[in-house]
């Protein structure tokens, strides 16, 4: 037995440990709810007296020359330190609370803000469509190239909070996504996404089984496959207690393909000319990850918008879609199929392969590991349709959407950027555990059925629905 | 040791994870032993749950798990055991 004392006093003494994981105040998943609602709340108690949060949430003009982008850049600075002092001490609570101290933070957050503030500005060049630098992809590109050319120091890595980041991004999307789309659609988007969760497990998980694999193992690819990724990796590492190198391999895996299918998805989508809707529903369903996922789908909404009508749909329709299919569709089911896996492992797999660890599981692990950020996501979509249904669909374009959707938007892309940035900064491959051929060959089966299921389900099957999506 | 204590009042008759000294129970742990964790995930998002590291068996434990090879965590005057 290996007895891994990863931690070190130096370590421990940039920590302050925090056991309980339990509470409204213990996850990075509560903590993205408490944020994003309170944005949404102060922006329209600001809207709702006669101002906005427009001075905040700053974003860069169209520019054509460096000038240009320089005076905007300069006439804004204001706007631009007061976003980083209102992000800072909203993410400087939140990770203090989870056991970090704030100030190991800030100094790595200023850097990522930083450098989404150039990605931004980037991407507002007039001519970035033409060379696809669509600040999705900008951010990941660059993050990966810094990553894995270069050594981090080691004061960023606090600030790197890709998870954190993405489920404040995902609350405020719901600002911005009628309830009654989701009522709407999320019927289809569950049953697509049932379809391709059920078949990409089980193909993982009997091509690792006849590999020889064994049952956790195969349980954990399958999962994180199917369903969440890193996030569904862990959690069913966790309930069917799996060894550590399991868990690391798998996670590997689902970083590289997400990696690959980031890229990947959307220039295909593109070259086949699918809706946005459709895109952002096949991305949805076959990307593994939700931040890399809603990276690759808000770049095809980016190319859309560029592309001057060559792309069919609204550009908003594909991250709505993949909203719609990953979170709604597939997330959500993470503490269901923890719960039916450690009850699987429990009373059959420790029966055949009895283990040194004696376990138990309650049904308490569905609601424990379940996605808790979704719920603020909902929240949002339900409060911003009921304050929508006040107005008239004149009103709401010309008075409501300007002064008070708008900004959030921009805050949402905001914390998108700081997701994207950090993905590419945290994703070392070399750091990666090597995963062997039999697990490589048993997620690659399952990544090559859910990309073309993927594509039939969300292009034939429900092509039709998905590309009215947004209009 | 507030696991423990719940665990108490569940009735948990023998010795735990949670109040074993080879269980990982800070959850950057994970985080910093799990490469790419923190890549697409979190050691602090829900999906974790109350998954932690035990260091002897080099697995994934939840607090009211147990083995024979649990050794109480020594805390000052507090060594725990749960009865």
């Amino acid at each position: 037995m290996s007895d891994t004392h990863a931690t070190n006093p130096a370590y421990e003494a940039e920590h302050q440990p925090d056991r309980s994981s339990s509470g409204p105040f213990k996850t990075e998943d509560w903590w993205a709810v408490w944020i994003g609602l309170a944005i949404i709340v102060i922006a329209y108690l600001l809207f709702a007296s006669g101002t906005s949060i427009k001075w905040l949430a700053v974003a860069p003009a169209k520019w054509s020359s460096g000038a240009q982008a320089a005076a905007d850049l300069e006439h804004h600075l204001p706007n631009y330190i007061a976003l980083f002092v209102v992000f800072a001490i909203l993410f400087g609570v939140a990770v203090t609370a989870l056991g970090q101290r704030v100030a190991q933070f800030v100094p790595g957050f200023l850097v990522v803000f930083v450098v989404s503030t150039l990605i931004f500005i980037a991407g507002a060049w007039s001519s970035s469509s033409t060379y696809n630098l669509e600040p999705p992809l900008i951010a990941l590109a660059l993050g990966l190239l810094v990553s894995n050319l270069t050594r981090l120091p080691a004061w960023l890595l606090p600030a790197l909070r890709v998870e954190f980041y993405i489920k404040v991004g995902i609350v405020l999307l719901g600002a911005t996504l009628p309830f009654t789309l989701l009522v709407w659609a999320g019927p289809v988007a569950v049953g697509q996404a049932t379809v391709v969760s059920l078949v990409t497990f089980f193909v993982i998980f009997l091509v690792g089984r006849a590999l020889g694999l064994d049952k956790r193992f195969a349980a954990v690819l399958g999962v994180g496959g199917a369903v969440c990724g890193v996030s569904a990796a862990i959690a069913i590492a966790g309930a069917v207690r799996a060894k550590r190198e399991q868990a690391s391999v798998a996670i590997t895996l689902v970083v590289v393909w997400a990696i690959v299918m980031v890229f990947a998805l959307p220039f295909v989508s593109r070259a086949l000319g699918l809706p946005t809707g459709v895109a952002g529903a096949w991305i949805g369903t076959s990307e593994f990850a939700d931040a890399a996922g809603i990276a690759a789908a808000q770049a095809y909404g980016d190319l859309a918008k560029h592309a001057e009508n060559a792309i069919a749909g609204a550009p908003e329709a594909s991250l709505q879609a993949f909203t719609l299919m990953k979170v709604v569709g597939r997330d959500i089911w993470i503490g269901i199929w923890a719960f039916v896996l450690a009850i699987v492992a429990t009373t059959r797999w420790d029966r055949d392969e009895p283990g040194a660890v004696k376990t138990q599981t309650t049904a308490r692990e569905i609601w424990t590991r379940f996605p808790k950020f979704v719920i603020g996501f909902l929240i949002a979509s339900a409060l911003v349709t009921w304050i929508g249904s006040h107005y008239t669909l004149t009103e709401y374009r010309s008075v409501v959407t300007p002064a008070f959707v708008a900004p959030i938007t921009a805050l949402r892309t905001w914390a998108f950027t700081f997701c994207f940035l950090s993905i590419g900064l945290t994703t070392r491959l070399g750091s990666l555990s090597a995963t062997g051929a039999k697990p490589f060959i048993a997620f690659t089966a399952g990544v090559a059925v859910n990309v073309v299921i993927g594509y039939l389900l969300s292009v034939h099957v429900f092509g039709a629905y998905w590309a009215s999506l947004g209009q | 040791m507030r696991d423990v204590a719940k665990l108490e009042d569940a009735g948990a008759s023998h010795t735990v994870c949670a109040a074993c000294r080879h269980c990982e129970h800070d959850r950057h742990a994970l985080e910093a032993t799990i490469p790419g964790l923190i890549s697409f995930s979190s050691g602090f998002g829900a999906s974790v749950g109350e998954t932690r590291l035990c260091r002897r068996h080099d697995q994934l434990v939840s607090p009211g798990d147990s083995c024979i090879e649990f050794e109480a965590v020594l805390e000052g005057r507090d060594a725990v055991t749960t009865r």
